[in-house]
């Protein structure tokens, strides 16, 4: 994390989560940008590809299923890891997600910051 | 009898009286089975019965009387005029039907009694003195107008005792009843007292006239026996018949009474009950078949086309072909129509019967209607099904501001130089939201473990290295409270196939619950063994225990023990609800053992090789 600090996109509704989320990443030394729905952040993501994105899936607009399906087609974008952020743990969402290929499924309400902050550093040194 | 007055002498030979007094109980004894085949018989049955009746009898009587004239024997030949011998013969069948019309009435009041004996001895009074007539012998015969007054009255009185005897014993049905046979005795002794005092009241006086021989007859021994064989085997076949019809009579009673019940069973059924064609005519049915498809009447329903009560014609021969094939189903569930169109779910067991010699096949059943139980359970089914979606969206909805709780508190504990108040303060709140969505996790994981929706991920999971990972995890719990803690069977515990992530809930909420109710510095034990094919696990606590009453509960969801609320007043009774349900799942089997004040053992055991995917 020395020279080029990595790019995290945080793209989450609820902006309590949000800002928390921005706030602890940043502490960690890595430099966050937020999308607060799918559209904005596949807007995001098309203008300046980030290192990693962690994603919210019941969202306004456009959903994180929408978010995940567009960036694994998108050439230029497929290769970017992704964490999934959720409060939902339903089976039938979690099996849909794995068949587009994650780096995590995290629930939120079971997750520190601090586990958080691990799985982002693990996910790009992975 | 002796010669008086150049009467000629007369001498009885009594293996002949006695014959005659035989015959005479046997045709006794004939005329009380018959009564009773008259009384039961109707119209021509009944008139043929009394024909046949009155002539076998009627015979048994002359039989009697004849034997006994030859009983009695004269020192001068003796032949018969034969026209008046059948004469006297009529007159003991008159006798004889006339006892038997009296006799197998439905009642008998005591002028018919009368009138009925006065014929009946007259014509057996008849038959012996017009008997007498028929003798020709060359001497004369003289009456004692006394003897042969009280004969004739002995013959009325004799035949009303019959008459009533009779009309008392025939319905015995038991063939041979005791009371008939001793009836049939004092008969059968009675009728030849009233012919031997007809006969001491003739006296023969020789005449020296030569007899006229013209159409007479000699008997000799040989006729005996022939009159003898002859009577006997009309009594015999006429007590035969009347066995054999009385039983067909009771076999045709009991059928006819018999199909009488079936047929009352199949009338007021509950249950429809149906013969259809396997084109789906029906051929006979009850009321309750009739109602469950909406008809007024089962005459209604008969009138009506096969077709109606399918949802369609594949449906009809999916059915027919499926009863064709496995002979008969019971317990079947399926959907037909009523009169109205409606759809009518009916519970059904039917047999499938092929013709004989090429008649097309039957299928019979029993069905009842169950359409209000199946929407019943189809509405239940939305029911839970509502049930599920609420608990799973309430939860996400509840997940989010608790993850917002839980992150910003995280954050504000991170500040410098905050005050020791104020950390504190963070650090509470931090627990409470902890402990919040702890009970948001239980009540999500218990709704999709009750539904199946959460599915177990088994796997080999060694269970002392995830009860040292979650012990780790409560260690400064345990330190806190100062709880002496030992854990035994660590090694050689074999691995078990469970879902790591929910046994993991498991011990966490067990080694919790010891900790949690053990005072200070007590004594925490964990054991775990192998016995045979499957592992134990138990924890011993020596906290508060738990009442008897309680216990049987204790795994219910939203239980908690009676005397928990001295301890403490958190937690939702979820707990253990949840660990018997992963335990279960995974299939095993959980128990505790407690004494109040004393302390409890929760244990588990589980499958080796596991038990359930």
């Amino acid at each position: 994390m020395s020279m080029n600090p990595k790019r995290v996109l945080l793209v989450e509704d609820d902006r309590f989560l949000r800002r928390a989320c921005e706030k602890s990443l940043q502490q960690r030394g890595f430099t966050v940008s937020t999308a607060p729905d799918g559209e904005e952040a596949l807007r995001a993501i098309h203008a300046d590809p980030p290192d990693i994105i962690l994603l919210d899936l019941l969202m306004p607009k456009v959903s994180g299923f929408e978010v995940l399906k567009d960036i694994r087609s998108d050439e230029k974008t497929r290769s970017i890891p992704v964490i999934i952020l959720t409060n939902s743990s339903k089976e039938t969402d979690i099996r849909e997600i794995q068949s587009l290929g994650v780096t995590g499924y995290l629930v939120k309400a079971n997750l520190s910051l601090e586990e958080l902050g691990s799985q982002v550093k693990q996910a790009l040194e992975g | 009898m002796n010669p008086v007055n150049g009467t000629l002498p007369g001498s009885y030979d009594y293996r002949l009286v006695a014959l005659s007094v035989l015959i005479a109980i046997l045709a006794s004894y004939t005329a009380l089975d018959l009564a009773g085949r008259v009384k039961a018989a109707r119209g021509w049955a009944r008139l043929t019965w009394l024909t046949g009746g009155a002539i076998a009898m009627g015979l048994g009587i002359w039989s009697m009387h004849y034997i006994g004239m030859l009983a009695f024997s004269l020192p001068v030949p003796v032949r018969y005029f034969l026209p008046t011998v059948v004469m006297s013969l009529l007159a003991a069948i008159f006798a004889s039907a006339v006892a038997l019309y009296v006799a197998s009435r439905q009642k008998m009041g005591p002028l018919p009694a009368a009138i009925g004996s006065i014929i009946m001895g007259s014509g057996i009074a008849g038959m012996h003195y017009i008997g007498m007539a028929a003798m020709r012998l060359s001497a004369e015969c003289m009456y004692d107008i006394r003897l042969v007054s009280l004969s004739v009255v002995l013959a009325i009185v004799i035949s009303l005792v019959a008459l009533w005897l009779t009309f008392r014993f025939r319905e015995e049905m038991k063939g041979t009843g005791w009371r008939k046979i001793a009836s049939a005795l004092v008969m059968g002794a009675a009728i030849p007292v009233m012919h031997y005092t007809g006969m001491a009241a003739a006296s023969f006086a020789p005449s020296g006239v030569p007899p006229d021989w013209s159409h007479a007859v000699s008997i000799s021994s040989l006729g005996v026996a022939a009159i003898t064989i002859v009577t006997f085997m009309v009594l015999g076949v006429a007590v035969f018949t009347s066995f054999l019809d009385r039983r067909f009579s009771a076999q045709t009673l009991e059928l006819e009474s018999s199909e009488a019940r079936y047929r009352l069973l199949f009338e007021r059924s509950l249950a429809g009950v149906y013969r259809i064609t396997l084109e789906g005519r029906i051929l006979d049915c009850n009321d309750a078949f009739s109602r469950i498809f909406g008809y007024a009447s089962r005459a209604e329903h008969l009138a009506h086309a096969a077709d109606d009560h399918y949802l369609g014609p594949a449906d009809r021969e999916a059915y027919s072909a499926r009863l064709q094939e496995q002979k008969a189903v019971t317990n079947f569930e399926r959907c037909l129509r009523r009169k109205d169109g409606n759809p009518v779910w009916v519970l059904e067991s039917a047999t499938f019967l092929d013709g004989n010699n090429g008649a097309p096949g039957v299928i019979e059943g029993t069905l009842i209607d169950i359409t209000e139980r199946k929407q019943a359970e189809a509405e239940l089914k939305k029911a839970l099904q509502m049930k599920s979606d609420f608990v799973s969206f309430a939860t996400h909805q509840l997940r989010t501001p608790l993850a917002g709780i839980k992150w910003s508190l995280e954050l504000a504990a991170q500040e410098e130089n905050l005050s020791e108040e104020t950390a504190s303060f963070i650090e509470d709140g931090r627990e409470s939201a902890q402990r919040l969505i702890g009970m948001v996790n239980d009540l999500l994981d218990i709704s999709r473990l009750e539904s199946g929706k959460l599915k177990l991920a088994p796997k080999e999971t060694n269970l002392a290295e995830l009860t040292q990972s979650v012990l780790k995890d409560v260690s400064h719990c345990i330190e806190k409270q100062g709880h002496h803690l030992s854990v035994s069977g660590i090694e050689g515990i074999p691995a078990v196939l469970v879902d790591p992530e929910l046994f993991r809930q498991v011990i966490l909420n067990m080694v919790s619950n010891a900790i949690k109710y053990t005072p200070s510095g007590g004594k925490i034990d964990i054991r775990m063994a192998r016995e045979n094919s499957f592992v134990r696990w138990a924890i011993t606590d020596c906290g508060i225990g738990i009442p008897k009453a309680s216990q049987a509960r204790l795994f219910e969801k939203f239980y908690r023990a009676e005397n928990v609320y001295k301890i403490e007043t958190e937690g939702t009774g979820l707990g253990l609800h949840l660990v018997k349900l992963i335990v279960e799942k995974s299939g095993g089997r959980i128990w505790c053992e407690s004494e109040e004040n004393k302390g409890s053992t929760f244990q588990f055991t589980l499958p080796l090789g596991g038990g359930n995917a």
